[in-house]
């Protein structure tokens, strides 16, 4: 019997060798565990970051809440909205932390922000901020967030329209960069200077593991 | 039987490949995550705004508060005079000293109070270039100006502001001038 089945195999490898078969078929099993955002390899996490009371983490995923009408009100204090006629920016809503393996450039899509709601010199604006980084070239100061930057000014070519708060104009890519471990604060800028909105939409949060530049070198200063 | 073993072989080479995958690496990965915002009048922000007093000075207008002054009931003849500083923390036509509580509640022309979730340093800043020139200060806090000298408010804190307004040099005529609160997170 062994024998038997021993020729046999024999016979099968010389097929396989010689490249020919008609019809393979092999199931093969793709385990895909999804984690609440505290958990994923890319992590949104809200436990311990100043204005958390913005972030909802009803949810598996995070929702920023600048709106007293999803539930209670937006603080604890009666507040059902940002100021009309002002610049609102709120750091650190919730971290952003890169819990996989490699560093990665990690930004918002910046056509994921609908035109009208993005940060321009008329109208109502609006534009993700990262502070507190751990890369990239800047001065650290003393003051609240001196290290914040637009987070939809990656390119700045696929933004025309936004007007970056941060001073660099086109910031190298090392800015963004994140490295296995690494978090940054993830914040709103809200500018109702020249118009108002009320309502919601979805930004794309992009780690892309494949465009840190050949020149990053691991921590900036 | 042979089938079966073939099949084994495969499938201890699936598991290392899938040992890979379980050290977290990824190319890349894209999240939409849902932002809603509501902008508030003054009075429910996340700084609020408060008018105080029976809109002499202190004007509820529209979702925003704006002043004036003398007042808006004074008659058009009627301004502050050139080369002084004045100092506005009632309503007009009210008694400087209240002498009842409720009195006491109506001093100061705006509330301002922090509904936000960090403590925040707030002052003011006057956007016009003109003679005039206006400062908020801090009505229960020895008039200190809100300049250079903010006032800290711990989030529910709150403060009540005065205006003063330095005219030297104005002419006499309407200006129109634009302050600034800035509530800054001072932590």
């Amino acid at each position: 019997m062994l024998a038997a089945l021993g020729s046999v195999a024999v016979g099968g490898a010389t097929a396989v060798s010689t490249g020919a078969f008609t019809n393979v078929q092999a199931q093969r099993n793709v385990s895909v565990n999804v984690a609440d955002d505290s958990d994923a390899l890319l992590a949104f996490d809200a436990s311990s970051s100043t204005n958390s009371a913005y972030a909802d983490t009803s949810e598996n995923a995070v929702a920023l809440d600048l709106d007293g009408s999803t539930g209670d009100d937006i603080t604890s204090y009666n507040a059902t909205g940002v100021n009309t006629d002002a610049l609102t920016q709120i750091l650190d809503i919730f971290k952003v932390r890169n819990q996989g393996t490699q560093a990665a450039v990690v930004y918002v899509n910046p056509s994921s922000v609908p035109e009208d709601q993005r940060t321009q010199t008329d109208g109502f604006g609006i534009d993700p901020q990262a502070s507190n980084r751990p890369n990239g070239d800047f001065t650290k100061e003393e003051t609240v967030g001196d290290d914040k930057i637009s987070l939809t000014h990656i390119y700045d070519q696929d933004f025309p329209s936004s007007t970056s708060y941060y001073g660099g104009g086109n910031d190298a890519l090392e800015e963004y960069v994140l490295e296995p471990g690494e978090s940054f604060d993830f914040g709103l800028y809200v500018d109702t200077r020249n118009g108002d909105f009320d309502g919601s939409f979805d930004m794309e949060i992009v780690a892309d593991a494949t465009i840190v530049p050949d020149s990053y070198e691991g921590e900036g200063e | 039987m042979r089938r079966r073993t073939l099949l084994a072989g495969l499938g201890s080479l699936v598991a290392s490949g899938s040992l890979a995958v379980g050290t977290g690496a990824f190319s890349t990965t894209r999240a939409e995550r849902t932002v809603s915002v509501s902008v508030a009048d003054d009075a429910s922000a996340v700084l609020k705004l408060e008018q105080i007093g029976t809109g002499g000075r202190s004007i509820p207008s529209g979702s925003k508060v704006t002043f004036s002054f003398p007042g808006a009931f004074a008659s058009d003849d009627l301004g502050l005079g050139t080369d002084s500083v004045y100092e506005f923390d009632t309503d007009s036509g009210r008694s400087v000293f209240g002498d009842t509580n409720e009195d006491e509640q109506k001093l100061g022309l705006l509330l301002i109070k922090n509904q936000g979730t960090q403590k925040i340093s707030v002052f003011a800043r006057d956007e016009s270039e003109s003679a005039v020139d206006i400062e908020m200060y801090d009505f229960d806090g020895g008039k200190t100006a809100l300049r250079k000298d903010p006032a800290t408010l711990a989030p529910g804190g709150k403060v009540k502001v005065g205006f003063r307004i330095r005219t030297h040099g104005a002419v006499s005529g309407k200006f129109k001038e634009k302050l600034t609160v800035v509530a800054q997170a001072t932590e």
